[in-house]
């Protein structure tokens, strides 16, 4: 099977100090790939050369359905179907959710040409069903400026998935949220994974990680360290060393 | 656009154009034209301030561009004025892409210091090209707007008040039409969070030079229009004192809102010259109150309005119930 996702010797650099080191990866249609490592290891700089925003990678390849897009502009790949949230929570304060959400299906879909015209999906329709998704369309026409974190997680999350991508990186969904808000957000995942969509994984609750994707890659240090399923990552002695600290029990 | 909206908006226009026949004395007349005039400038202003976010320090310039390419096209080329408003818009149009093209790849403060640097090349060659635009003395004997007998300047004031009013109009429609576009949601998105709005697919740079592009026609077709009424410009329009003004308008009035800018233009004229009796201290006396709505009223006179609105149905509401 073709990867949807490929990377090719990555390079991240800051001035001498390089936060991803020649990383090669592939990520295929329809899995959700967890990415784990200490803090530093270099997973949101990861997420951030393969989104472009804020920058792109020093050096290496990223090929996305076999098109290399590491030169592209970010909203260029958003539009190419590569959606992502981020660590921290980030919205539109001044927009409510519906129109927070509603961004990403109207600047995320190109549209399909035909007959000479460009026919675009329906925005409003896209920015509902993705509300529903994630459990928000309650709050459809609340301001986003005082949100909770859980609301604002899944906010980005209705946004990406408003624009209908093909692969969704998700940065750190679960962290900072209470037992029954992890256990939503775990089913989300499950959910989103289950209507066929490619998702990439950061996560620091190894519970949610483990137990939602399919492979695991380690990074420490910018480098890859493991890559596999999540038994064997659970068990990978250079894995407890570096960031489990003890075997996990699946 | 809901019941109230439409009784407010229809309450407002009857007012405007019942104004001439209340204010009869020509200096308030023309007071009223310079809070129209400025309500132009600050409501444009503040598409590409307030609502998507980029510190143009410009936007008085492409004023300065409208007022001077009119007004020399029609004093010294023998132009139609009427033609000149276009070309004031245009020129301005042409100023904004000049600026905007370098500049808008620059974030936050830099396009702050870029596009006021700009403002003072502009004023440095209006004084080196005198012959043209008449140096330091300013342009002067500019022809007016005419239709048959009827001359949009000097004492005929209900005359420029109506035709005022009519452009303020467009300028404003064409403001509200762009707000609520999906043009307009990308400004708001990157004002709010430029790098998550290009996570979602808007291109910053083109955006932000739309923002730019748009707010500059009206702001030099009205810079046009006002070097029509004055029947001279001079270098002042590029000087620290209007931009304040002007700046004070925008953020007095409500960042970000178009209703905003437009009431503090009117309030700020109205203040401005209520204080100038004041000369020297007039600037100092706006300064305080730009200082004292930056800390106790961050949202402007459109914020404060609301939350007195507000306040009002909730007291109405506690009343009805008892």
């Amino acid at each position: 099977m073709e990867p949807l996702l490929k990377g090719v010797k990555i390079w991240k650099k800051f001035g001498e100090f390089a936060a991803v080191k020649e990383l090669d990866f592939e990520i295929f249609p329809g899995e959700v790939f967890g990415i784990a490592g200490p803090n530093g290891a270099g997973k949101s700089t990861l997420f951030n050369v393969i989104s472009g925003v804020p920058y792109s990678a020093s050096s290496g390849k990223i090929l996305f359905l076999g098109k290399e897009i590491q030169r592209l502009k970010p909203d260029r790949i958003f539009r190419l179907g590569i959606a992502r949230t981020f660590q921290i929570p980030t919205l539109f304060p001044t927009l409510t959710y519906f129109e927070n959400t509603k961004v990403g299906a109207v600047f995320g879909n190109p549209g399909v040409r035909a007959q000479g015209r460009i026919h675009k999906p329906d925005a409003t329709q896209l920015a509902d069903a993705a509300l529903r998704l994630v459990g928000l369309e309650a709050k459809r026409d609340v301001l986003a400026r005082d949100s909770s974190l859980f609301d604002m997680k899944r906010l980005m999350i209705a946004s990406a998935l408003s624009a209908k991508p093909k692969l969704l990186l998700l940065d750190e969904p679960i962290g900072g949220l209470n037992e029954s808000e992890t256990d939503e957000t775990i089913a989300l995942i499950r959910r989103i994974s289950k209507e066929g969509l490619t998702v990439v994984l950061i996560e620091h609750v190894m519970r949610a990680l483990l137990t939602v994707s399919q492979r695991i890659m380690m990074l420490h240090h910018g480098e890859k360290i493991a890559e596999g399923p999540p038994s064997q990552i659970a068990r990978d002695p250079i894995v407890v060393e570096a960031y489990l600290g003890q075997e996990y029990q699946l | 656009m809901n019941r109230a909206t439409i009784i407010s908006l229809s309450l407002i226009a009857a007012i405007a154009l019942l104004v001439p026949a209340v204010i009869t004395d020509s200096y308030s007349m023309h007071v009223l034209i310079i809070c129209l005039v400025f309500a132009v400038v600050a409501s444009n202003w503040d598409l590409s301030m307030g609502h998507a976010g980029v510190f143009n320090f410009a936007h008085l310039a492409f004023f300065g561009v409208g007022a001077y390419t009119s007004g020399i096209l029609a004093k010294l080329f023998g132009l139609s004025p009427w033609l000149g408003l276009f070309l004031g818009g245009f020129a301005a149009v042409l100023t904004s892409l000049l600026i905007g093209l370098p500049t808008l790849r620059l974030r936050g403060m830099y396009v702050a210091i870029f596009t006021f640097a700009f403002t003072q090349v502009l004023l440095s060659l209006v004084l080196i090209w005198s012959d043209l635009t008449g140096g330091s003395f300013g342009l002067s004997d500019i022809p007016p707007l005419q239709i048959g007998s009827v001359v949009f300047a000097g004492a005929n004031k209900v005359a420029v008040y109506y035709l005022l009013l009519a452009i303020f109009l467009i300028s404003t429609c064409a403001i509200y039409v762009v707000v609520r576009s999906s043009v307009g949601l990308a400004f708001v998105t990157l004002r709010d969070s430029q790098d998550y709005a290009v996570s979602r697919g808007i291109s910053a740079y083109r955006y932000r030079l739309i923002a730019f592009v748009v707010s500059s026609f009206f702001t030099g077709v009205i810079g046009a229009f006002y070097a029509h009424y004055l029947e001279v410009v001079t270098v002042e329009i590029f000087g620290w004192n209007i931009l304040s003004l002007a700046l004070a308008m925008v953020i007095v009035g409500g960042l970000g809102t178009t209703r905003g800018p437009i009431i503090g233009a009117f309030f700020m004229t109205l203040v401005s010259e209520y204080l100038r009796s004041f000369f020297a201290y007039r600037l100092l006396l706006v300064g305080i109150i730009l200082f004292l709505v930056l800390v106790f009223a961050p949202g402007g006179i459109d914020s404060l309005a609301r939350s007195g609105i507000r306040r009002s149905r909730k007291l109405l509401g506690f009343f009805a119930k008892r």
